[in-house]
Formats: structure tokens, C-alpha cells, sequence
């Protein structure tokens, strides 16, 4: 016979997930923050982030306030192809992007990950 | 509540070791993924305009018979008898149809949740009510930008699918 009843467990069971689910989202938010520091400094006033969603998906996303005093918020989505590159800006149709860009980015992904690496995660590799 | 997760279930972090050992090993092999798409990227800008309306047409449909005919023209003969590579009618009458995408053709696997999941949680922006494409999206803009590299290289020649298509069909009669 369970030592715990069955509804005990799975409240426990529950805060654990929640608590981790949690947690993940918090080290996603502190890659994206290290990522928007990578194009130089985020000037005041201004939220940049950029991170590897997941294997095949980066994205930068940046919110700012115009002179008119109105939050301006641009989202851009990078899909890696087999054949190159696509991006969409703000919802916008997909479109290859040239590869001046795609060195950019490429760029961008190497000193990202080098930087998780060593600020984020250098305890647990 | 049942959280989602982006592209990892919450069993990663009962190991936070081996959640990093994940997390890092997805972002390295998306790195590696940008790298060789660009290389395929410049291996595509430097191939013949025969081949290029073979990749255009591995695109559209998995077609043999098709993509022997646009082999045979990148390889400079202008001629394929019908009889020996047969044009299924269907496909010319299907040539205005979207690209097809292949049974196991999953790169970049649609995951809307995970978009709506960082919409909401992550950026803090509200929706933008974006949607994540679908792979057959992304094979489409793919084969777009293909039919405009062939436009360019052909010069005055225009080409679009149906185009394509017509003239091989009239190369081959």
C-alpha cells in the first residue's frame, strides 16, 4: 500500500514540474539577455534579446520607445534551410536572406554559444 | 497545470547536467546547421542553370522521370524521348500546384506551441499572432527563390513553374 495517497503525489509531482518549467524559462531569458549583448550595448531604454530557439530557429527581439513616447517592438525569425536561410520580420512572408547576413548571423550563433558556454553553463560541462 | 516546454520536456531539468549537456549540444548543432546550409547555399549559386531547375524541380515533385529530363538538359542534351522517360500527364497538369513536400521531409518541424510559448512567456511582447510556417511554407519560398535565381541567370528568359514545365514539355516532343 503507498505510504502517500495518490492526490499527494501528484500535487507534489505538479510543483516539481512547475518549478522546473520555471526554471527553464528563467535560463532561456538569461541566454536571450546574453545573446542582445552581443551586437554591442543595449542602450538605455531599449530590451534586445536574441537566442536559439531550437535547432532550426533563432530570434532577435527588440522593444524600444519612439520619440513619440510609443513602445515599438520588432521581432525578427531566422529558419535554417538545408538551402539557406530564411527570415521573417514581424509576422512578414519568409524571404532568403543574402550571405552577408547569413555570415553575420553565423557569427552571431558561435559567439552565443561560446558564451553560454562560459557564462551560463561552464559549472555542469 | 502542464506547462509547455520549448523542444524539451520537463524531465531535462530533473538533471540540470544533462539538460545543459542538451540544451548546448541543440545549439551547437544548429550552428553546424547554419554552416552547412550556407555552403550548400554557395554550392547552389554556382551550379549550372540546368541543375538549378533540377533542384527547382525536386522541389515541386519527386518525379524521376522529370528530373532525368532536367539532368539531360544540364548535361547539354536537348533532346529525351518520351517513351524513354515518360512525362506523367499528371504532373503537367499539376505544375500550378504547390511544392509537395516528401513523406519524411522534417527539418524545422513546425512547432507553433513553442512560438506561442515564447511569445507569451519568454519575450513578454504581446502576440504578435505570428504563425510558425509549415514546412511546405518554407519549401515553397525555397523553390521561389530558386525560379528567381534561374530567372536571373536566364536573362530575358522567364521562367515560372508552369513555364518550366511547358518547355520541357516541348523539348521532349
Amino acid at each position: 500500500m503507498p505510504i502517500l495517497p495518490k492526490s499527494l503525489t501528484n500535487s507534489r509531482n505538479q510543483r516539481n514540474e512547475d518549478r522546473e518549467a520555471d526554471l527553464y524559462r528563467s535560463l532561456i531569458r538569461k541566454e536571450a539577455k546574453i545573446g542582445g549583448e552581443i551586437f554591442g550595448p543595449v542602450p538605455s531604454g531599449r530590451k534586445r534579446e536574441f537566442f536559439c530557439l531550437d535547432e532550426y530557429t533563432w530570434i532577435w527581439h527588440e522593444e524600444w520607445m519612439d520619440t513619440n513616447g510609443s513602445r515599438k517592438i520588432k521581432t525578427t525569425h531566422y529558419a535554417i534551410r538545408p538551402t539557406g536561410i530564411l527570415k521573417a520580420q514581424d509576422g512578414h512572408t519568409y524571404h532568403h536572406v543574402n550571405l552577408e547576413e547569413a555570415e553575420r548571423l553565423l557569427q552571431a550563433a558561435k559567439v552565443y554559444e561560446n558564451r553560454i558556454r562560459n557564462e551560463l553553463y561552464a559549472a555542469y560541462i | 497545470m502542464n506547462l509547455p516546454t520549448i523542444g524539451y520536456s520537463p524531465e531535462f531539468l530533473r538533471n540540470p547536467a544533462e539538460f545543459v549537456a542538451q540544451r548546448v549540444s541543440i545549439v551547437d548543432a544548429s550552428v553546424h546547421r547554419i554552416e552547412a546550409s550556407m555552403n550548400r547555399k554557395r554550392e547552389i549559386a554556382n551550379l549550372h542553370y540546368g541543375e538549378k531547375m533540377t533542384l527547382a524541380a525536386d522541389l515541386l515533385f519527386d518525379n524521376r522521370g522529370y528530373r532525368q529530363i532536367l539532368e539531360s538538359l544540364a548535361l547539354g542534351r536537348n533532346a529525351v524521348h518520351p517513351e524513354v522517360v515518360p512525362i506523367p500527364q499528371t504532373a503537367l497538369e499539376h505544375h500550378t500546384d504547390p511544392p509537395k513536400v516528401e513523406a519524411g521531409y522534417k527539418p524545422g518541424e513546425p512547432d507553433q506551441a513553442s512560438f506561442d510559448l515564447w511569445e507569451k512567456e519568454i519575450s513578454g511582447a504581446p502576440s504578435s499572432g505570428f504563425s510558425r510556417p509549415t514546412a511546405q511554407d518554407l519549401v515553397e519560398v525555397e523553390h521561389q527563390a530558386l525560379l528567381a535565381d534561374l530567372r536571373h541567370q536566364a536573362g530575358d528568359v522567364a521562367i515560372s513553374a508552369g513555364e518550366t514545365y511547358a518547355h520541357i514539355a516541348q523539348v521532349v516532343n
